[in-house]
C-alpha cells in the first residue's frame, strides 16, 4: 500500500514538475544538435533558425555539430536526449524519415521519437540531363530514356538523390541503371563529363547555365523564384511532385507549450524578407510548416520513401 | 590576360581585401601548423562571420585559410615528425631526418621557397588556362582515375626506406583498412560493427596523426631522451647550401607539375598530389640512393605539389561548378550565400571577383614566403624547449585537433589506437608512409574500379581501349618493368656465368 501510495505521489509530484517546467522554460540555454559539419546547408539553416529561437525565449541556443554516417550520429544522440526542452534536433528528410527506412542499426523511429516544432526550409528538386542526350524538355527525355540505356548518378546507395532518381522513373514507367558516386558533386562532373547521363537532385542547379547540362524539370508545385527558367514537371503535363524539407525537432514527448513557444518565433523568421532573401540565394525555398504540419509532413513522407524503397528493393545493411 | 590581371590587382591590391588576405593567409598558416587541425575546422568557423563582408574580401580570407594552411603544415612535419596536415605526411620522412643532422632551418626555408614556387606555378596555370583545364579534367573518367591511382601504388611500393616487401604489406594494410565503412556502390557496411562512427571509415587524420605524430612521441618516451638536435640557429644553418638549391629545383618542377595535375582533377588533391611526388623523386632524384635519409628532394618535390595543387583545386570549383573535396564544396557554399554562382559563367559575369581571387592568391603566396622566413628562427627555437614541456603540449594539441574534425570522441580513440600501431611498427622497422598511402588510395581505386566496371557492364577492355587510359595503363606497365626487369637481367647475368663456372 505505501509503495503504491508513493507511486501515486510520484506521479503527482512528477507532473507538477512537468507543469513547473514548462512555465519555468527556459531558465538554462537550450542546445540544438545539428547532424552535419558546421558551414553546409543544414547548419547554416539551423543556425538562423537557433539565433531567431534564441531572440525570442532570451535564452542562447548553442548549436552543437554532431556529424557523422549520414546524420545517423546526431539523430540518435538527439533521440536519446531527455525530453524536456533543453535539447533539440536540426534535421531534415534524410535523417528523419530515410535513414531509419534503409538502415537497420538505426535506433530511431521517424514517428515515434521525435516531436515536429517546425520546418524552416524546403529543398527543391531537379532533374538535370546531360547535353550529349540532346533532351531539353520531359517529353523528349522520357521518349529517350525508353529508347536508350541511359544511366543516373547518385551520391550512393540509399541517398536522396537514389530515392528521388527511382521515383521519376516509377512516376514515368521508365528505367535506367544506377551509378553511385561519392557525393553528388562528383555525380554532377561525370554527367558534365558524360560518363551518366541524369541525375535527379537540388545540386543540379548550379549547373542552369552550363552548356554542358540541361536542367529540364523542377519537381516542386511552383517554378523556384531563384531558378524561374526552369519549368515544373506539372506544367509538362507530369504529376510529379518529391520535395525535401528541413527542421527542428524535439525527443518524444516534450510538452507542447514549450515547443509552442519555439515554433511561434520560427513562423515569423520565415516570413521576414532577409531570411526569405537568404534562403532562396541558397536554392532553396523557404517554406513554416507549424508543429502539427511538420509531424504531417514526416508522416506522408514515411509514406512515400517506403514505397519507394520498397518497390526498388533500396537498403543498407 | 595582362588587362584581366591588372583589374585583379586593382581588385586585390585595394587596402581592405589585402587586409583580408593578411588575415586569411595568417590564420591558415596557424592553422597549418597546428597539428591536426586542418583547414576544414578553421574555414567552417569563420563562414559565418564572413555573411558581414564584401563577397570578394570573403572569399579572399577564406582562400587564404585553405592555402595558407599548406604552408604552415610543413613546419611540424619537419621539426617534430608531426604532420600540421595529412598532405604534409610525406614531409615527415627526409624533413625529420634533416632536423636531426642539424639542417633544421634549411630544410624549413627550403619548404617555404617550394611552396612559393608551387604555389605560383598553380597560379599562372589558372590564370592562363583554366577553362582549358576544366575540359581537360573532365576527360578524366572513372577508368582513368582507377588506373591513376594504380600507377600510384605501382610507382610507390617501395615508398619508404628498407625492404619493399615490408613497404608492400603496409600499402596492403593501408588498402584494407580503407575498407571499413560504408560501401556507396553496394550499400553493404564493411567491418562496423554497429559503431555508427565507423560508416564513414577510418579517419584519416587520426591514422596520420597517430602513426606519425603519436607513435614518435611513444617512441621517444620508451627511448628516455630525444636525441637534441642542435638548437643553435645561425643564419648559416638556415640558408641551404648551393648544392642543397642546385639539387631541389628540379624537384620543385616536378612536384609543380604533378600538383597541378592532382589539383585540377576533382576528388583527388594536394594530399595524393604529395605522396605522387615523393615516389617520383623516389626514382628520379639525383639523392635518390638517400631519400629518407634526408634529402632536400623530398621536402621541396611534396611541398611544391601540395601547394600548387592547392591552388589548382580552385580551377574546377570556379570554372565548372564542381567542388574537388569538401573544403572546397565549403568555399563553393559560401559563394552561392553571397550571390555569386561559380561556374561557366563566373569568368564572363563576375570577372573582377575571378581575376581578383588570382592576383591575391599570388599576393597571398608572397605574404605567406616573407612571413615564413623570418619565422623560420622562431619555428627551430621551439626544438630547445625540453621534452618533458613540449610533447605533452602537442599530444593535448594532437588530440583536440583529431576531434575538431568532426566533433568526436570516438576520432580520438582511433588516434590512440594509431599511436600505439605507429609505436609497433617503428619497433619493428616497418614504414608509415606506405600505409597512409594505402589508405588514401584504396577507397578511390576501389570505387573507381566498380564504378568502371558497372559503366561497361562487366568488361574490362574498357581500362584500355579508351585513350587515355590507353596511356596510363601502358605507363602502369612501364613502371613495372622498370621496376622488375634490371633485377631480372642482373638474375640472368648471373646465371650463364655460374653456369659457365660450373661447367
Amino acid at each position: 500500500m505505501i509503495s503504491r501510495r508513493f507511486v501515486l505521489a510520484a506521479v503527482g509530484l512528477s507532473l507538477l514538475a512537468g507543469q513547473a517546467m514548462a512555465e519555468d522554460w527556459p531558465s538554462k540555454p537550450v542546445t540544438m544538435i545539428v547532424p552535419y559539419n558546421p558551414g553546409g546547408t543544414t547548419d547554416n539553416l539551423a543556425r538562423l533558425a537557433a539565433d531567431a529561437i534564441a531572440a525570442a525565449i532570451g535564452q542562447p541556443v548553442v548549436v552543437e555539430n554532431k556529424p557523422g554516417a549520414a546524420g545517423v550520429v546526431g539523430a540518435t544522440l538527439a533521440a536519446g536526449a531527455p525530453n524536456d526542452g533543453y535539447t533539440i534536433f536540426f534535421g531534415n528528410n534524410a535523417t528523419n524519415v530515410v535513414q531509419p527506412l534503409i538502415n537497420p542499426n538505426v535506433s530511431y523511429d521517424p514517428l515515434d521519437s521525435f516531436d515536429g516544432v517546425a520546418t524552416t526550409a524546403d529543398a527543391v528538386v531537379f532533374v538535370g540531363v546531360g547535353a550529349g542526350t540532346g533532351m531539353t524538355d520531359l517529353d523528349g527525355f522520357v521518349s529517350y530514356l525508353k529508347a536508350n540505356k541511359t544511366k543516373f548518378g547518385s551520391a550512393g546507395v540509399g541517398s536522396m538523390g537514389q530515392f528521388s532518381a527511382t521515383y521519376f522513373l516509377q512516376e514515368t514507367g521508365t528505367e535506367a541503371k544506377h551509378i553511385p558516386y561519392q557525393g553528388s558533386n562528383n555525380a554532377v562532373a561525370a554527367i558534365l563529363s558524360g560518363e551518366i547521363e541524369f541525375m535527379v537532385d537540388p545540386a543540379v542547379t548550379r549547373q542552369i547555365d552550363s552548356d554542358k547540362m540541361n536542367v529540364i524539370a523542377a519537381l516542386s508545385e511552383e517554378r523556384h523564384p531563384a531558378y524561374d527558367s526552369v519549368p515544373t514537371a506539372k506544367e509538362q503535363g507530369y504529376d510529379l511532385s518529391l520535395t525535401g524539407w528541413f527542421g527542428i525537432f524535439a525527443p518524444e514527448g516534450t510538452d507542447p507549450e514549450i515547443i509552442a513557444k519555439m515554433s511561434a518565433p520560427l513562423a515569423d523568421l520565415v516570413a521576414s524578407d532577409a531570411y526569405q532573401d537568404q534562403v532562396l540565394k541558397m536554392g532553396l525555398l523557404p517554406t513554416y510548416r507549424d508543429a502539427a504540419a511538420t509531424d504531417a509532413v514526416v508522416e506522408k513522407d514515411l509514406e512515400v520513401f517506403t514505397a519507394i524503397r520498397d518497390s526498388a528493393g533500396i537498403s543498407i545493411n | 590576360m595582362i588587362d584581366n590581371l591588372l583589374l585583379g590587382f586593382q581588385v586585390a591590391l585595394s587596402w581592405e581585401t589585402l587586409m583580408f588576405c593578411f588575415a586569411g593567409v595568417s590564420i591558415g598558416m596557424f592553422i597549418g601548423v597546428l597539428p591536426g587541425v586542418g583547414p576544414l575546422a578553421a574555414i567552417s568557423m569563420l563562414l559565418p562571420l564572413t555573411y558581414y563582408i564584401s563577397p570578394t574580401d570573403a572569399l579572399v580570407m577564406l582562400a587564404g585559410i585553405y592555402y595558407g594552411a599548406q604552408y604552415g603544415g610543413s613546419v611540424a612535419s619537419i621539426l617534430m615528425r608531426l604532420p600540421g596536415t595529412a598532405s604534409s605526411a610525406v614531409v615527415c620522412m627526409d624533413g625529420y631526418e634533416m632536423t636531426k643532422n642539424g639542417r633544421a632551418g634549411a630544410a624549413l626555408f627550403l619548404s617555404a621557397v617550394a611552396s612559393f614556387i608551387g604555389g605560383s606555378i598553380g597560379i599562372l596555370l589558372m590564370a592562363g588556362f583554366a577553362p582549358v583545364l576544366a575540359e581537360f579534367a573532365l576527360k578524366f573518367g572513372s577508368q582513368e582515375y582507377f588506373l591513376l591511382m594504380a600507377l600510384g601504388l605501382v610507382a610507390a611500393s617501395t615508398l619508404s626506406e628498407g625492404s619493399a616487401v615490408r613497404g608492400l604489406a603496409m600499402v596492403v594494410l593501408g588498402v584494407l583498412l580503407g575498407i571499413v565503412g560504408l560501401d556507396i556502390t553496394s550499400g553493404s557496411m564493411r567491418f562496423v560493427y554497429g559503431q555508427f562512427e565507423l560508416m564513414d571509415g577510418v579517419s584519416l587524420v587520426a591514422s596520420a596523426m597517430g602513426l606519425f605524430g603519436l607513435g614518435e612521441i611513444i617512441t621517444n618516451i620508451g627511448q628516455g631522451n630525444r636525441p637534441a638536435p642542435s638548437g643553435k640557429v645561425t643564419l648559416r644553418s638556415m640558408v641551404p647550401s648551393k648544392q642543397e638549391l642546385r639539387d631541389s629545383l628540379p624537384a620543385i618542377w616536378r612536384g609543380s607539375a604533378i600538383g597541378s595535375f592532382f589539383g585540377t582533377l576533382p576528388g583527388t588533391g594536394s594530399t595524393i598530389a604529395s605522396f605522387f611526388s615523393y615516389a617520383t623523386e623516389k626514382k628520379v632524384a639525383r639523392n635518390r640512393d638517400r631519400i629518407g635519409q634526408g634529402i632536400v628532394e623530398g621536402i621541396a618535390g611534396p611541398e611544391a605539389a601540395n601547394n600548387s595543387a592547392a591552388q589548382t583545386a580552385f580551377i574546377p570549383t570556379l570554372t565548372l561548378g564542381v567542388p574537388g573535396d569538401a573544403v572546397m564544396a565549403l568555399l563553393l557554399g559560401a559563394m552561392i550565400v553571397h550571390g555569386v554562382t561559380p561556374g561557366p559563367q563566373m569568368l564572363a559575369e563576375t570577372p573582377e571577383m575571378f581575376w581578383g581571387l588570382v592576383a591575391s592568391f599570388w599576393l597571398g603566396n608572397l605574404i605567406l614566403l616573407i612571413f615564413n622566413i623570418p619565422m623560420i628562427g622562431l619555428w627551430v627555437s621551439m626544438l630547445r624547449i625540453p621534452y618533458r614541456l613540449l610533447y605533452p603540449a602537442i599530444l593535448v594539441l594532437v588530440v583536440i585537433g583529431t576531434y575538431s574534425i568532426r566533433y568526436s570522441i570516438f576520432d580520438i580513440y582511433q588516434l590512440l589506437g594509431f599511436g600505439v600501431l605507429g609505436y609497433v611498427l617503428r619497433l619493428l622497422s616497418f614504414p608509415a608512409a606506405p600505409l597512409v598511402l594505402g589508405l588514401v588510395l584504396g577507397p578511390l581505386m576501389e570505387e573507381n574500379f566498380r564504378r568502371s566496371l558497372m559503366l561497361s557492364d562487366g568488361d574490362f577492355s574498357t581500362f584500355v581501349t579508351r585513350p587515355i587510359s590507353g596511356v596510363l595503363f601502358g605507363c602502369i606497365v612501364l613502371v613495372f618493368l622498370v621496376q622488375i626487369v634490371p633485377p631480372l637481367l642482373r638474375l640472368m647475368r648471373k646465371t650463364p656465368q655460374n653456369s659457365s663456372k660450373e661447367a
